[in-house]
């Protein structure tokens, strides 16, 4: 804990938290896109929770409309607002080129490696020693500064000047943007559509909050939902479907089995008797009724029948909890 | 950052005061990129909504008689949420036209959106494991509320708030690097790295 303490340097004479940095950049930058989302999201939450937030959109949506038939518009408006975010847009791109290497520095250590060169040329300069290959190389850079000075004395230095921080700029762009396209290309065959079958994909994801202990089970039955769970967790989905059936056998009533049998059948890509068991789960509300009903919907995505795919997303998105994002998301997409 | 109030911003916006627009946008615009995200845009797609968002809110406040009935930030994100809905219609029409047409379907890039979804859980999965004081001054500080008001607030001292805070801060952003999702996506980026050098 106090070498983490160690790592941000604190300013107690200050009154904002402004001066709380990390002495690693490469920290700084994720601390802010952590704050970033975390920000985002606490806004949206607070939008979702304003009373007013009805009535806002009703009216809203007749500014929009208006806007888009375009019965008003001044283009003095607009060019005050593009003007400020296209300065705000190239100080943007300078500040990513700049994370974007800062970030290669750490992974590589290239600090190491160039800071050990650094003191040998500092060593070098202080002997005033330089050997004939330093000395040729000292010349050359030299001369082509000098040379570029005088240039830049006479007219045409602004388009030269220009030219340089483009071509420093674009060097800057075109490593991120290669390493942007590098990611494209890696991350392509894993991309889902709006088509149900890849959304279902994108968006599927084992059921893994599982607890030992339930408090619907009856007293006869913990070793055979242990076993049951133990084999869900290790991927035996065909040991874990024998085994909560036999749960069930014994205690029908039991809704964490029935759940989580119909999250094996799943797993085993059986969607019929997924959708037969989580059916029933979802409708009875109880403690795996949003899971269920989030489950479901995947299934419905999977066997082809969006509407009651979109059903099961708008249940969902009309209740709190954890699911309501996630629905959200993806009915955006299948609507 | 300063913060300014709903009617401070509105005078502003009004005398076409320059500032007013660099803070909405950094104060703001996370938010509405989230949005855009979840509803699958870009960051490219977050900043145009933002910007038309700020022209179509200027019109009306332009008029005196305009009277802002919630927060402005609620009335902000209404009208970028209208209208990426209203572009996302018109790229379905769009697509809808080309399909009829019997053009190949162009797969739409969905990398923005699945990197930040990878991001935004694996933030809010670290985020939900520090210790219930931590995420508590957290939060007020995304929320840009001073460390002498946190400590107020949660009734402790300004020094305390201040430790607590860095503690969190560097707890939440060493356990991020070490989760295997942030590991594995950082470990793709050097990869695309090397294979393009």
């Amino acid at each position: 804990m106090n070498n983490r303490i160690k790592n941000i340097k604190v300013n107690l004479t200050s009154e904002e938290f402004i001066n709380d940095q990390f002495s690693n950049s490469d920290d700084d930058a994720l601390f802010d896109n952590i704050g970033d989302y975390m920000t985002g999201c606490l806004d949206l939450e607070d939008i979702k929770n304003d009373p007013a937030l009805s009535a806002t959109k009703e009216v809203v949506n007749e500014m929009i409309n208006d806007y888009n038939k375009k019965l008003f518009g001044n283009g003095d408006n607009e060019k005050f607002i593009k003007e400020i975010f296209s300065g705000n847009e190239s100080e943007d791109k300078i500040s990513d080129e700049i994370r974007t290497i800062k970030q290669e520095i750490a992974e590589k250590n290239l600090d190491l490696v160039t800071s050990e060169w650094v003191s040998e040329w500092q060593a070098k300069k202080q002997t005033g020693n330089f050997d004939p290959k330093t000395q040729e190389i000292s010349n050359f850079i030299t001369g082509a500064i000098n040379s570029s000075d005088a240039e830049q004395a006479g007219p045409g230095y602004d388009g030269l000047k220009k030219r340089s921080e483009r071509t420093i700029f674009a060097k800057y762009a075109s490593l991120s943007a290669a390493a942007l396209i590098g990611v494209f290309l890696l991350i392509k065959t894993l991309l889902p559509t709006t088509d149900p079958e890849k959304l279902f994909h994108s968006f599927y994801k084992p059921f893994e909050a599982i607890s030992p202990v339930t408090r619907s089970m009856n007293n006869s039955e913990p070793d055979r939902y242990s076993s049951a769970i133990t084999s869900y967790k290790n991927g035996n989905y065909k040991g874990a479907v024998a085994g909560f059936e036999s749960v069930l056998e014994n205690d029908p009533l039991s809704e964490s089995a029935r759940f989580l049998l119909g999250m094996s059948q799943l797993a085993l890509q059986n969607y019929s008797q997924t959708i037969d068991l989580l059916t029933g789960v979802a409708n009875g509300h109880g403690e795996y009724g949003k899971e269920a009903e989030w489950y479901l919907g995947l299934s419905y995505l999977k066997t082809g029948n969006k509407a009651k795919a979109i059903d099961c997303f708008e249940y969902l998105v009309k209740s709190n909890g954890f699911y309501r994002e996630r629905a959200e998301n993806i009915l955006y997409r299948l609507k | 950052m300063k913060e300014y109030t709903d009617n401070e911003i509105i005078e502003c916006l009004r005398n076409r005061q320059s500032y007013v627009v660099h803070y909405l946008s950094d104060r703001y615009m996370p938010m509405i990129r989230l949005m855009v995200y979840q509803k699958g845009g870009s960051n490219e797609d977050a900043r145009d909504i933002f910007q038309d968002g700020l022209i179509i809110m200027l019109e009306k406040l332009d008029n005196k008689e305009f009277a802002l009935t919630c927060k402005f930030k609620t009335f902000l994100y209404c009208v970028c949420e209208n209208l990426w809905k209203s572009v996302l219609d018109k790229r379905l029409a769009a697509a809808n036209y080309i399909s009829r047409r019997s053009e190949p379907e162009t797969e739409k890039d969905f990398t923005d959106q699945i990197d930040h979804q990878m991001y935004e859980d694996i933030f809010r999965e670290v985020f939900e494991t520090l210790d219930p004081i931590g995420k508590k001054i957290l939060t007020l500080y995304w929320q840009e509320i001073s460390p002498q008001e946190i400590a107020e607030k949660l009734g402790y001292t300004y020094g305390y708030v201040r430790k607590k805070k860095c503690e969190a801060q560097s707890e939440l952003t060493e356990k991020v690097k070490k989760h295997p999702g942030y590991m594995s996506i950082r470990k793709t980026d050097i990869a695309a790295r090397e294979v393009l050098h």
